[in-house]
């Protein structure tokens, strides 16, 4: 193999590492059609840097769900709001 | 549906006579519409459409408070934002087409209510982030280069507080950050996101990725600042 082969395989996998990571959020919100979303799967498996970085991005996610607590309205709010209903359900 | 009567006529005459009867039925049902007697009947229709519509529209009450509480930052303001929301929607209820997601058709006039009324209303202008990353620093977030010490961030992640997770997502600029609560904690996809936001979906996606980008920076911050995580990055040039 001539180094000017061995250059463009690196390239190829170098390729297919941004484009996971320039989707790993389309990937992990399930925004990908299942061909995508495999194609990433598969990559993946072989890639141990891109699998970290997506388990980090995962993780993120999940921190960002538990940083936000869950908001009540005010029973003040609510009675106004529903003093504006056209209808009384 | 004429074609496709008459089509069904040759090939089986009992679809033809069935299709028939549905039609002269359909036919006698249009014209009743007319009469001046179902009126009452439409009206008490509509009311129950509406009673439907408002007590979804309340469900939602809570996270629409959440999202303004984001927006605004302080609890007499979002109020606000949210009753307006309210008047606006009860008041508009014809436009909402049935069957699509209210809960998304409430978040764009949530959306759209505070853009208008409240962030017109603060003197300095805010940035709204689209124009103030750099691809660049998108790419670093997402880099290769230190590798070795991914499961640094993950160490560091782990002992990252929620607070310190809630002040990051606080200093993102307001459309990274929108588009991120919308996603991860409101669950939105991203179609329904940019009907949210009145943008493209590529806009979302961008913004996403930046605002996530950022995020994760600045939570790296935190990390050397606290020397979590083995302190690995320490003096890494930034």
């Amino acid at each position: 193999m001539s180094g000017d082969m061995m250059m463009s395989q690196e390239h190829d996998e170098m390729d297919e590492c941004v484009q996971a990571l320039e989707r790993v959020h389309a990937f992990l919100h399930n925004e990908l059609v299942e061909a995508d979303a495999d194609l990433i799967r598969i990559h993946l498996h072989a890639c141990e840097r891109c699998m970290e970085n997506f388990e980090i991005e995962s993780t993120i996610n999940e921190m960002i769900v538990r940083s936000q607590p869950k908001q009540h309205a005010s029973v003040r709010l609510a009675a106004k709001i529903t003093a504006m209903r056209t209808t009384r359900g | 549906m004429v074609v496709q009567n008459m089509r069904l006529t040759q090939q089986d005459p009992i679809v033809a006579k069935a299709e028939s009867i549905v039609d002269a039925a359909l036919l006698s049902y249009l014209m009743d519409d007319q009469d001046l007697a179902q009126a009452p009947i439409d009206d008490a229709l509509d009311a129950a459409e509406a009673a439907a519509f408002e007590d979804e529209a309340l469900s939602y009450l809570d996270k629409l408070y959440a999202a303004a509480l984001r927006m605004t930052r302080n609890p007499a303001d979002a109020e606000d934002v949210v009753q307006d929301t309210y008047a606006k929607a009860f008041a508009s209820r014809h436009t909402f087409t049935p069957g699509t997601n209210l809960r998304a058709w409430l978040y764009r006039i949530l959306t759209n209510t505070y853009i208008n009324a409240y962030r017109k209303a603060q003197r300095a202008p805010q940035s709204t982030g689209d124009e103030s990353v750099t691809d660049w620093q998108l790419a670093k977030a997402a880099s290769h280069d230190s590798a070795g010490l991914r499961s640094a961030e993950m160490e560091a992640l782990d002992q990252t507080p929620d607070g310190v997770v809630a002040d990051a997502i606080a200093q993102l600029p307001e459309n990274y950050r929108t588009a991120v609560m919308l996603s991860d904690v409101d669950g939105f996809s991203y179609k329904e996101i940019a009907e949210i936001m009145g943008t493209p979906i590529g806009t979302v996606m961008s913004r996403l990725n930046r605002g996530r980008a950022q995020l994760r920076e600045l939570l790296a911050d935190y990390a050397r600042e606290q020397g979590i995580g083995r302190n690995s990055r320490k003096g890494e040039d930034r």
